[in-house]
């Protein structure tokens, strides 16, 4: 270890004691890598800061030695945001989860970023609110985590992305600057910028924050689920483009194919999904009573019309958990499928849902890969999902080239790389699908403003200028960490 | 030298552009540049430091794309609200938020700000731009789909810009259906206690009204707005609250005037009572969502920009004589740094007043 390093380990073991300044390859195992488990690389250490002056005080020393770090939440992110591209320092959150103001009146509360997402909706149930994003994995994700990485969920389609929920935030610059961007009354003060607005779904590239001002929802007066069953995928994807066309805004729109309904119904997240349908279309309606009845009424007419098999209606709390129980669930149920699971993120315009589905069966196919699917279906997000053993290379490298070939046909679509996921470590390479050189320039100046010296999240959401085949290191990345004694690629 | 905007700036000459080489050009020169829709926002923003050249966007007035099944379209900034609303009606959908004048003035001004409970902002409306920097380049950030988040969002910022970032020459918008059923209502004559009261029941409820004002002076207030959904729920709610439906909901602009100036405000709802005690007997005033707005003589515009920051909120001179108009409240010093540092990154020249 370099002198200058031991000095800083010695610094932030003497500010954090042992036990939240961790250093040793043990303790370090489990931050390896985040959901995204293809790229693995340990921290040199890990800091666990409890509040905004800890967290103030461990990058000032972090930035006085020149050393880079990254922010963490639960590390749930299925892009490799928190995983380290070069030798780093993680700032984990994990005990910065205290709800420090819910003020029901205005609908707000701010929280520490290690808040669990579910834990905030737990917190203020009470008063009849909720916090709106719920992504699937959001019994473990973090408020932060979900403010770095803009996260989504299955209630985007009528509720929106996380920033459209984050009033503001205290955030940490790289270099230890404490800044308060937005506030209680607004993202965007008058007169101002919407710093927030631009600081979230920055993947920790810009800074880390401290406390979230976050809007709380109002509890709808009504919720009905519904889970029609469809003999094809097409009218599946039909009858959600029915019901948008209608002119009726559900609360969530998803579809489960064939394959992953097999997967829920064999696990621990059965949820009595019908096993001879091709795709199930989940539609949750919430609002007045007399509305979502007559919403209700209209949806089955329209899935009827398509040929359903069979519809369930769900209307109280146990059956449309038991229906949400599958969907939620289904990520962990592919752990049936095979060893690792790369889940991608793709977006189309929702009219081209169903061809590019078809094109991702053949190109599934082409790379003799294992495809399933769930995706959010109103936002035309899919989530295709590969299940392959991490541990053969050479199959690693044909979902890697299947993962790509996928996202190029989104992009070709006119739709997008990443709905919720980030870019990560995991599609730098395919952000050149996306953006010119001339956007990406444009977005390093942006990065720069917070963030000069690059030691913020290094490597992450905008390829480095050398590198012209990021996804292609990938495998060396794998045979790094299945031979650590091997030769450097 | 806008047609029916009288300006109260220098103004050295104007080009209207009507596409991206052309906007190009006028930037190239590098000399002082006031980017403007229609300008009907003008008097509603900061002057200019210096003598400006204005460059209008007017003549980017197409709409590109209607992709009405996906529920999204895309828009040259040039396109005027009232055409965009009636292709947009032919198709039983709309821009839920509100503003008038042209698509790329009412996203740069954000003149409503976050509306509060009920109806999106513009922010939330706007999927991405193709734009440029004053230098001539040309970049996007965001999408044309409804969910994205590749690369930074720089169409989140431009949102409330004022043109001072860099100019917009395509912006990419969420539509939704057209409501089911509207229902307007008005209660006139209210005191100050009970139309706070009534507001607070209105805000507190699972469906709170898409748009919700209270409009009038000290203890003769007015709550009115606009219910939207299903025709059963609006009566019902209607009659649960003692709404009383309207026809059009009544406008009376808060002008600036001689020895006025408006002051409009962010705040949280609960600050508006220590507001209006700053406010004289008789002011005309409005709220909506979380924002304030008032015409007051200057010395009390100053002392409301000095208590926002107490209240957790910032003010801002939206309309007044020239000089004044842009005062704002105080905030983080490091965020305005970060402001600056941003202005300088994208438009380094400084061409953009």
């Amino acid at each position: 270890m370099l002198p200058s390093m031991e000095a800083l380990f010695g610094e932030l073991t003497r500010r954090f004691g042992p036990k939240r300044c961790l250093t040793q390859p043990e303790s370090l195992l489990a931050y390896e890598c985040d959901g995204f488990t293809i790229h693995r690389q340990r921290p040199l250490a890990v800091v666990l800061p409890e509040d905004t002056e800890e967290v103030v005080a461990a990058v000032r020393l972090l930035h006085a030695h020149r050393v880079a770090f990254l922010p963490r939440g639960a590390g749930t992110g299925l892009s490799g945001g928190a995983t380290p591209t070069e030798p780093l320092v993680i700032l984990d959150t994990a005990r910065m989860k205290r709800v420090l103001r819910v003020d029901p009146e205005e609908r707000i509360a701010t929280v520490q970023p290690g808040v669990v997402n579910l834990d905030l909706t737990r917190h203020v149930r009470a008063h009849g609110l909720h916090y709106a994003p719920d992504p699937s994995s959001q019994s473990v994700c973090t408020i932060g985590g979900n403010l770095a990485e803009n996260s989504g969920g299955p209630h985007c389609f009528k509720y929106g992305m996380t920033t459209d929920h984050v009033l503001g935030a205290k955030v940490v610059l790289p270099d230890g600057t404490l800044v308060e961007l937005g506030g209680p009354a607004g993202a965007r003060p008058c007169g101002g910028l919407d710093l927030t607005g631009l600081f979230c779904g920055s993947e920790g590239t810009f800074g880390i924050a401290t406390e979230i001002t976050v809007r709380l929802s109002p509890d709808p007066e009504s919720t009905v689920t519904l889970l029609a069953s469809f003999r094809s995928m097409r009218d599946a994807c039909g009858a959600c483009s029915d019901i948008v066309a209608a002119g009726l805004v559900p609360a969530a729109l998803e579809i489960l194919d064939k394959a992953t309904i097999g997967a829920i119904e064999a696990s621990v997240y059965r949820a009595g999904y019908p096993a001879d349908a091709a795709a199930v279309l989940l539609v949750e309606l919430d609002g007045p009573a007399a509305a979502t009845e007559a919403d209700a009424e209209e949806v089955l007419m329209l899935c009827r019309s398509r040929d359903a098999i069979a519809i369930e209606t769900a209307h109280s709390p146990e059956d449309r958990l038991r229906l949400w129980k599958g969907r939620k669930g289904a990520f962990g149920a592919m752990g049936r499928l095979s060893t690792d699971l790369y889940v991608l993120d793709g977006v189309v315009p929702r009219t081209r849902l169903i061809d590019t589905l078809e094109t991702i069966t053949a190109i599934g196919a082409k790379y003799r890969v294992t495809l399933t699917n769930v995706f959010h279906a109103g936002d035309g997000n899919l989530h295709p999902n590969i299940a392959y053993d991490g541990r053969d290379a050479e199959e690693t490298q044909r979902v890697v080239a299947a993962g790509m070939e996928i996202l190029r046909t989104c992009v070709a679509a006119g739709g997008s790389i990443t709905g919720e996921h980030g870019i990560g470590s995991e599609k730098l390479d395919h952000v050149a699908l996306m953006f010119t050189a001339e956007d990406l320039e444009v977005m390093e100046r942006v990065r720069s403003v917070f963030n000069p010296d690059g030691r913020c999240n290094p490597g992450k959401v905008l390829p480095t200028r050398n590198s012209c085949a990021e996804v292609g290191r990938w495998p060396e990345m794998v045979a790094r960490v299945l031979d650590p004694g091997g030769p450097s690629p | 030298m806008i047609p029916g905007t009288p300006l109260d700036y220098p103004v050295v000459g104007m080009t209207t552009v009507s596409d991206a080489a052309q906007l190009r050009d006028a930037l190239a020169a590098g000399d002082p540049v006031r980017l403007v829709g229609g300008g009907s926002k003008q008097l509603q923003l900061p002057a200019p430091d210096q003598p400006v050249r204005l460059v209008s966007l007017a003549g980017m007035d197409r709409i590109l794309r209607l992709e009405a099944d996906d529920l999204t379209c895309s828009v040259q900034p040039g396109v005027q609200r009232r055409e965009l609303d009636a292709e947009l009606a032919d198709r039983r959908l709309c821009l839920p938020c509100r503003g008038t004048g042209t698509i790329g003035g009412i996203f740069a001004a954000d003149a409503e700000g976050p509306s509060g409970a009920g109806q999106p902002s513009p922010r939330s409306l706007l999927l991405g731009v193709s734009a440029m920097l004053t230098e001539g380049l040309a970049f996007k950030s965001g999408a044309r789909v409804v969910k994205n988040v590749a690369g930074f969002d720089l169409q989140k910022v431009f949102v409330g810009s004022r043109g001072r970032l860099f100019a917009v020459t395509e912006l990419h918008l969420k539509l939704r259906p057209i409501p089911r059923a509207e229902l307007h209502f008005a209660n006139r004559d209210l005191t100050t206690v009970a139309a706070l009261d009534l507001a607070r029941r209105l805000r507190a409820t699972s469906t709170p009204p898409a748009w919700l004002e209270l409009l009038g002076i000290r203890d003769r207030v007015t709550v009115q707005g606009t219910l939207r959904g299903h025709p059963r729920h609006l009566d019902e709610f209607a009659g649960r609250h003692g709404l009383k439906p309207c026809e059009a909901l009544p406008v009376l602009p808060i002008v600036a005037g001689e020895h006025r100036e408006v002051v409009r405000a962010r705040s949280p709802f609960a600050a508006v009572p220590r507001l209006l005690e700053r406010v004289p007997e008789g002011t005309l005033f409005s709220v909506t969502g979380s924002t304030f707005t008032v015409a007051v003589p200057p010395p009390i515009a100053d002392a409301l920009l000095a208590l926002l920051p107490e209240l957790q909120g910032s003010a801002e001179i939206v309309a007044g004589a020239a000089p004044r108009r842009g005062a704002c409240s105080a905030r983080d010093p490091h965020a305005a740094q970060l402001e600056h540092a941003l202005r300088h990154a994208l438009d380094p020249r400084g061409v953009l007043r």
